[in-house]
């Protein structure tokens, strides 16, 4: 799929999304958004980092240094209960928007 | 919310810490890229480059990091300094706007603290006493007209204290003038003769040494004083060994057994205890007898749960006794306890309200003008700004970036202002009333006055440049009409009227004061002072002709006269006088000041005798007890009657009937009031006092005299203490109000004038270069430069007009008000007149120069850029 860019607004959602499976370091979050994605979101990497302390300050995640797989210090980030909560929110306003959007996509001339 | 505290709390105290941990964060995602790369195949180099390359620019991704983890304020908090930074830049691109803006308004916030200080001083706060509820000050006051109050004598006082211990505690305070002799000079200053309770009654203790008891108020008991802090370190340069010591008063010495605090000098309390700097125990020097002797003053302490109801009740009931005593000198007399205020006078207040109300006309003058002025300088940025909205800024932030400027330049003249109030109290200039200091008070009501004028003169223009900066002005080139939105050449118009008008109406202030001094100076009726010296002696009836006939001997002087007082500055002491006449009404008592003159004072004063004759020397010799009455007694109790042959008494007094030798012209006081006061001129020696006051008339200035007379006199009795002046100086210094005054007005007008003529010169460069595209089209077109001018001339001249009439009027209506510190002057139409002309002129100039300017618009240069 050809990689598109995001839309505005679902940074935070997408992160938190990847977390919820484990807790990932930066890098990992990057990762596994183009993985389960088929490659088609590349999340610019300049906004990573500045979305991530922006969820940690308001809570949703939380962080500590850990050991990665080649034994090299790095950040890991977890999800909160709070945060938790977000997601959930979040993923069901996406599905209500899509649907509508989709809807209103389908119309057919003639059918109002 | 815990969790934003704790990562704002992190993020302040573990700044350090966060940047290493963000660093190492991104150093390892960029080698873990870099890994990931390598394995695809590229070589490290590539890797580690291409790494970086997708991760974009560090340093703006951990700019932003660090604003994620802040809380709004401390962004706010940076904004706000680069807005602050930014304002002193595009002020620094005017300097001239700016340094006439800090110095105009420093200025005017600083004569507004200064005036504010005095009168918080004077009359806003409480008197510095404990429980100043419970003082007291007693006085008496006449039955039938309790408008008038008479000093008390000491044996009323004691009759007083006897009677009303149950009620209260008195204490008496007769203020005098010592002198202290030191081993030198004798210095005259004033001190006072005190209950030895009277420091407890005001509840104020000695700072040093120890107050006065009871055995010190004995007659008999060793001579002790306590001195004031001001005298101390005048004298004694603040030495602790001075307790103790010595110290010769009048003659005698008496030990130093205290020093009073330094904050007796808070002018309240100084003038509660007649601005004395010595005190001395009161009954060592009393004369009971002298009835006349009417200079005691009592202030009381209630005692626990008495009301004020209750002691004036006592004090009526122990008055009653009184008057049924033997003594005359109670007769319809009462005694009322009052509040303990400090008396200052309604001119005094009325003369503080003047100066505040002058002071706070300027600082509205002065808002007027930097808010005119910032109008005009946003509005030349509305096109930027209408752009800057377009894009998306926010209408707060760029409110907050236009008012910055006007917060610099506020925040700038501040400590201005401070400073110069500050030097202008300690400078004791013009007020003729010291107070000093720049409290806390006075500081808080500075930051006040600022934040009030940063809030009119800058917030108000920059909300309104924002508000009608629309998205039309960007609208291409507004050609078929100003830039000028109506409601900003309305609203700058408008100030600059009204910054006309307030500077007209403390110009005509000026000049009437001017008038009132002028006036005040030269009235008709008061004698010439031109040629007259006075000197003030202490002393006794002794040395009287032996001093007359030094200063006789004196160059220059032609006659010599002494009295015991002349009520010049104030209205002087007022006795009761009987007279022997049937028609006069027993429930109308005259009062009168009774002074005792020699035979040539008169002729001293060139005051003329108009009926009868003055008392001669054979009168004196003989002891015949005569009286010259001046014309205002006379037509007073015998009107239409020659007074010549009449008879006074002196109420109270043992005296004989004095008959009536002459009357003499009225020597008007030197007050506004110019009131006359009923006078009784007797013999200088059957009523000699304790001080005498030497009248030299000489030929020429009498000013080379005054330390030869001096000398003269000292060397009569180096004990005596004496003060030599002008007489013309004394006026001066009794007019010192009137003057200060004028001075005041002069002063804050020029100012105004010059500031507001700063305001048109700014409007009118405003609208000539708002109009300028206009001003081309017309010059291109082949309009004549001199109708150009004529139009900018017209606008400006109307804006002066409007402003000039609106003055007058406002001059003219508040004249009502200062009356009463006016010498009979209501309107001055010169002065009226002079003050247009000198505005017509400025303001011209000021409005012509822009105008001019509009003339040499270059239409190439100005069609160009609109």
């Amino acid at each position: 799929m050809k990689p598109t860019g995001l839309l505005p607004g679902t940074l935070d959602m997408l992160i938190l999304k990847a977390i919820s499976l484990e807790p990932l370091h930066g890098y990992g979050v990057l990762l596994r958004i183009q993985q389960v994605s088929d490659e088609a979101l590349h999340i610019p990497q300049g906004s990573l980092y500045p979305a991530l302390y922006r969820l940690e300050h308001a809570g949703l995640i939380s962080s500590e240094w850990g050991e990665s797989d080649n034994r090299r210090r790095a950040k890991y980030y977890a999800l909160t209960e709070p945060g938790r909560r977000r997601l959930q929110d979040e993923q069901a306003n996406w599905n209500r928007m899509t649907k509508a959007i989709a809807s209103a996509m389908a119309a057919v001339p003639g059918k109002g | 919310m815990l969790n934003r505290l704790r990562s704002f709390l992190r993020a302040i105290a573990g700044r350090r810490r966060f940047e290493d941990e963000m660093s190492a964060e991104v150093r390892f995602h960029l080698d873990a890229r870099a890994a990931d790369l390598e394995r695809l195949g590229l070589s490290r180099a590539d890797a580690a480059r291409r790494a970086r390359a997708e991760f974009g620019g560090v340093d703006v991704m951990k700019e932003d990091a660090r604003r994620a983890r802040r809380l709004g304020i401390v962004e706010w908090g940076r904004d706000v300094a680069g807005d602050v930074r930014r304002g002193c830049r595009t002020l620094s691109a005017s300097p001239l706007f700016a340094g006439i803006s800090i110095l105009s308004m420093g200025l005017s916030i600083g004569a507004n603290v200064a005036v504010f200080a005095v009168v918080d001083s004077l009359l806003l706060r409480p008197l510095p006493l404990a429980d100043h509820d419970r003082l007291v000050s007693i006085r008496e006051l006449r039955r039938s007209d309790p408008t008038v109050a008479r000093p008390t004598s000491y044996a009323t006082f004691e009759a007083w204290r006897t009677q009303a211990a149950d009620a209260m505690e008195l204490a008496a305070l007769r203020p005098t003038t010592v002198r202290l002799t030191d081993g030198g000079d004798a210095d005259r200053y004033a001190g006072a003769r005190v209950s030895w309770n009277l420091f407890g009654v005001l509840d104020l203790q000695p700072a040093f040494g120890r107050s006065l008891i009871s055995d010190d108020d004995r007659p008999g008991a060793q001579p002790v004083a306590l001195l004031s802090d001001a005298l101390w370190q005048e004298r004694y340069a603040g030495r602790h060994d001075v307790v103790g010591s010595s110290m010769v008063i009048d003659g005698v010495a008496h030990t130093i057994v205290g020093i009073m605090p330094r904050d007796l000098s808070h002018l309240a309390l100084r003038r509660t205890l007649f601005d004395s700097k010595v005190w001395i125990p009161i009954t060592a020097a009393v004369d009971r007898d002298r009835a006349r002797d009417r200079t005691v003053t009592v202030y009381a302490r209630l005692l626990d749960d008495i009301s004020r109801e209750a002691a004036n009740t006592r004090l009526d009931v122990i008055a009653r006794a009184l008057e049924a005593s033997e003594s005359t000198q109670y007769e319809g007399w009462r005694a009322t306890a009052d509040t303990l205020t400090v008396g200052f006078s309604s001119t005094t207040r009325l003369m503080l309200t003047t100066a505040m109300g002058a002071v706070a006309f300027l600082l509205c003058l002065v808002c007027a003008n930097l808010a005119s002025l910032t109008l005009a300088r946003t509005g030349a940025r509305r096109r930027d700004i209408a752009t800057r909205l377009a894009l998306g800024a926010s209408r707060p932030r760029i409110v907050r970036q236009l008012f910055s400027e006007t917060a610099v330049l506020v925040a700038a003249s501040l400590p201005l202002g401070v400073a110069a109030a500050h030097l202008a109290l300690q400078s004791d200039a013009g007020l003729a009333v010291t107070i000093g200091v720049i409290d806390s008070r006075a500081l808080w009501f500075a930051i006040l006055v600022a934040i009030g004028v940063g809030v009119l003169a800058g917030l108000v223009p920059a909300l309104l440049a924002v508000r009608s900066s629309r998205v039309t002005t960007l609208a291409g080139h507004s050609r078929s009409h100003t830039t000028v939105g109506p409601e900003y050449s309305r609203l700058s118009g408008g100030l600059v009227v009204a910054e006309v008008a307030l500077a007209v109406t403390l110009l005509i202030g000026a000049s009437l004061f001017a008038r009132s001094f002028q006036q005040a100076l030269h009235q008709e009726g008061t004698f010439d002072t031109s040629h007259i010296l006075m000197v003030t002696v202490s002393g006794g009836t002794g040395v009287i002709d032996e001093s007359i006939r030094r200063l006789a001997a004196l160059p220059g002087v032609l006659s010599v006269a002494a009295s015991t007082s002349i009520p010049l500055r104030t209205a002087g002491a007022r006795t009761p006088l009987v007279i022997d006449h049937d028609k006069v009404t027993a429930g109308n008592p005259i009062t009168a000041h009774v002074t005792g003159v020699t035979a040539a004072f008169f002729e001293s004063l060139k005051v003329p005798i108009t009926q009868g004759r003055m008392f001669s020397p054979a009168d004196v010799a003989a002891g015949t007890p005569v009286a010259v009455v001046n014309g205002t007694l006379a037509r007073r109790v015998w009107p239409g009657v020659n007074a010549i042959g009449a008879r006074v008494r002196i109420a109270g007094a043992s005296g004989a009937w004095l008959t009536v030798v002459g009357v003499s012209e009225d020597i008007l006081s030197w007050d506004v009031s110019n009131r006359p006061v009923p006078t009784v001129h007797v013999p200088y020696a059957h009523a000699a006092g304790t001080e005498t006051r030497l009248i030299v008339r000489a030929a020429g200035d009498p000013s080379p005299l005054i330390r030869p007379a001096r000398d003269a006199m000292l060397e009569l009795d180096p004990t005596h203490s004496v003060s030599a002046t002008t007489m013309t100086a004394e006026h001066h210094s009794a007019l010192s109000r009137n003057r200060s005054l004028a001075w005041l007005f002069s002063l804050i007008g020029s100012i105004a004038l010059l500031l507001a003529s700063f305001g048109v010169y700014g409007v009118l460069s405003y609208f000539v270069s708002a109009r300028t595209y206009e001003i081309g089209v017309r010059a291109a077109l082949g309009a004549d430069g001199r109708a150009l001018v004529a139009h900018f001339m017209k606008m400006g001249m109307r804006m002066l007009a409007a402003g000039a009439l609106l003055g007058t009027a406002g001059a003219l209506a508040l004249v009502g008000i200062v009356r009463g510190l006016l010498h009979g002057v209501s309107a001055d139409p010169i002065g009226i007149a002079g003050v247009v002309a000198l505005l017509t002129l400025i303001g011209a100039t000021a409005a012509w120069l822009p105008a001019h300017r509009a003339a040499t618009v270059d239409p190439l240069i100005a069609l160009r850029d609109p």
